[in-house]
């Protein structure tokens, strides 16, 4: 039988294939009960009983999965509740999710902290990500398979040593991370050129956060330019007014090597991205857990004030259909960053 | 382009600091802070053990809005971003006259740093 995934709760698949809910949470005994929705908790609710199937995990049945996107929900003994911190547990029901913009900045037990990353991770069904902090150092400090994430190198041109990425790529790092805007240089420095010359080599993306003035996306497609075999990723798809996101989208048809990640785009805007330059040149980022435990489904909404992750991502997936959503929400990152095959891919 | 450059350091004040950027901008003489429109975000690097120092690199001269005119006389505002144990937390505004001494001539001279909003305004990454 397949083991559980990893994370408190994720599926499971007996010798059929039929697929079940497994709990690995704190709570034990025989009268757990599964409490679940479909959908962003669409009425009507449903409970379904947790049997034990293993020495850590137990199981629940989970009918009409294939009339829905994603299972919301909680567990309970009749008297305590396991909800995730108050932020409920998602699973995605046709994909592994994958959030491709993530931040960790160590063990701390604050909202760039490890512990709520995983709770906003569960909450959102994000089976693994792609995490950077301004301080490389900070990621030495966790163990990040166990956390599902995969680490970029944050980059500053002439400051950070060419030896470092080297030594860090090897280690397991699978990209850059470069932020012209708060590290004070152009996106299509020279001064990158020996560093973009690594990813060359060894065959990894470049992630740059997007936005006015020094990471402007004309700035970023002339570094793509230079280095036409790198994927650059252009995060937050322009964090400024929408001529912007309009300009890099264009920049993202013409240059072949560039990709959009779409951190605090409402859906209808991601969609409209999707359409414009195609489901592969797409990645779903949210910049988590920036805004805590309740990053992805924060009230009031933090995506332009108007929309949850959570529920935009409903939105996004039925508006996409299976094999876009797919795409944008993790087999892109996969195959840019080459996860496939990893432990926690 | 010259500059006027001002170092600002900042010693970390317990161990699991974990970042430390200074948002910063320049206005005229006795104007407010616009953070929304002039903010600067700098990551200040790690310089010594506990220590963190960045060169602010400023301009020699900003228009006086109401004259039109150069002046290398302005305030400079900043606060700290400190990063500790997973949390933000920021240090009191602290304001400054700057006197870069600059011979005051149009071609010398620069609006304060502006650049269109960010959709967030509390954006780190």
């Amino acid at each position: 039988m397949r083991e559980a995934a990893a994370g408190t709760v994720g599926w499971w698949k007996d010798e059929g294939g039929a697929r079940y809910v497994a709990y690995r949470g704190a709570f034990r005994g025989s009268k757990l009960k599964l409490h679940y929705g479909f959908d962003g908790w669409r009425e009507p609710i449903h409970e379904a009983r947790l049997e034990s199937a293993g020495p850590d995990f137990m199981i629940a049945e989970v009918g009409e999965l294939d009339r829905h996107l994603a299972v919301d929900c909680a567990v309970t003994d009749g008297e305590r509740w396991d909800n995730n911190s108050g932020v409920n547990y998602r699973l995605w029901i046709g994909f592994d999710a994958l959030d491709a913009h993530m931040h960790m900045s160590g063990r701390g037990a604050g909202a760039l902290g490890v512990q709520t990353l995983a709770t906003a991770m569960a909450s959102a069904g994000m089976v693994c990500g792609i995490s950077s902090w301004l301080d490389n150092r900070a990621l030495d400090q966790v163990d990040c398979a166990a956390a599902r994430l995969f680490p970029l190198i944050w980059v500053r041109p002439g400051d950070t040593e060419l030896d470092e990425v080297r030594a860090r790529l090897h280690a397991g790092a699978v990209g850059l991370k470069l932020h012209p805007t708060v590290d004070g240089y152009p996106a299509d420095d020279r001064a990158l050129d020996p560093y973009i010359a690594i990813t060359e080599e060894i065959g990894c993306p470049v992630a740059c956060h997007s936005a006015p003035g020094e990471a402007d996306p004309d700035h970023i497609r002339r570094l793509a330019q230079r280095f036409p075999s790198v994927p650059v990723i252009m995060y937050h798809t322009y964090l400024g007014p929408s001529e912007g996101r309009r300009r890099a989208a264009r920049h993202v048809r013409e240059q072949p090597n560039l990709y959009l990640e779409t951190s605090w785009c409402c859906s209808d805007v991601v969609t409209g991205l999707v359409a414009d330059v195609g489901p592969d040149r797409v990645l779903f980022g949210s910049d988590a857990s920036i805004d805590g435990p309740s990053h992805y489904c924060r009230h009031p909404p933090n995506v332009e004030g108007r929309e949850t992750y959570n529920d935009g991502l409903l939105k996004l997936v039925r508006g996409l259909g299976p094999n876009a959503a797919r795409a944008v929400m993790g087999d892109n990152a996969r195959r840019l960053f080459r996860l496939n095959g990893n432990s926690h891919g | 382009m010259s500059y006027h450059i001002v170092d600002k350091e900042f010693r970390d004040f317990a161990d699991d600091i974990e970042g430390v950027s200074i948002h910063y901008l320049c206005a005229p003489a006795g104007a407010e802070a616009n953070w929304d429109r002039d903010r600067v975000t700098r990551f200040m690097p790690l310089v010594e053990r506990g220590l963190r120092r960045l060169e602010l690199k400023l301009p020699r001269q900003i228009v006086e809005p109401q004259t039109g005119r150069p002046t290398s006389h302005y305030t400079l505002f900043h606060y700290f971003e400190i990063f500790r144990s997973g949390d933000r937390q920021y240090s009191q505004i602290y304001a400054e006259i700057i006197d870069t001494g600059a011979k005051e001539t149009a071609s010398d001279a620069s609006a304060p740093i502006r650049r269109p909003a960010s959709r967030r305004s509390r954006e780190i990454q």
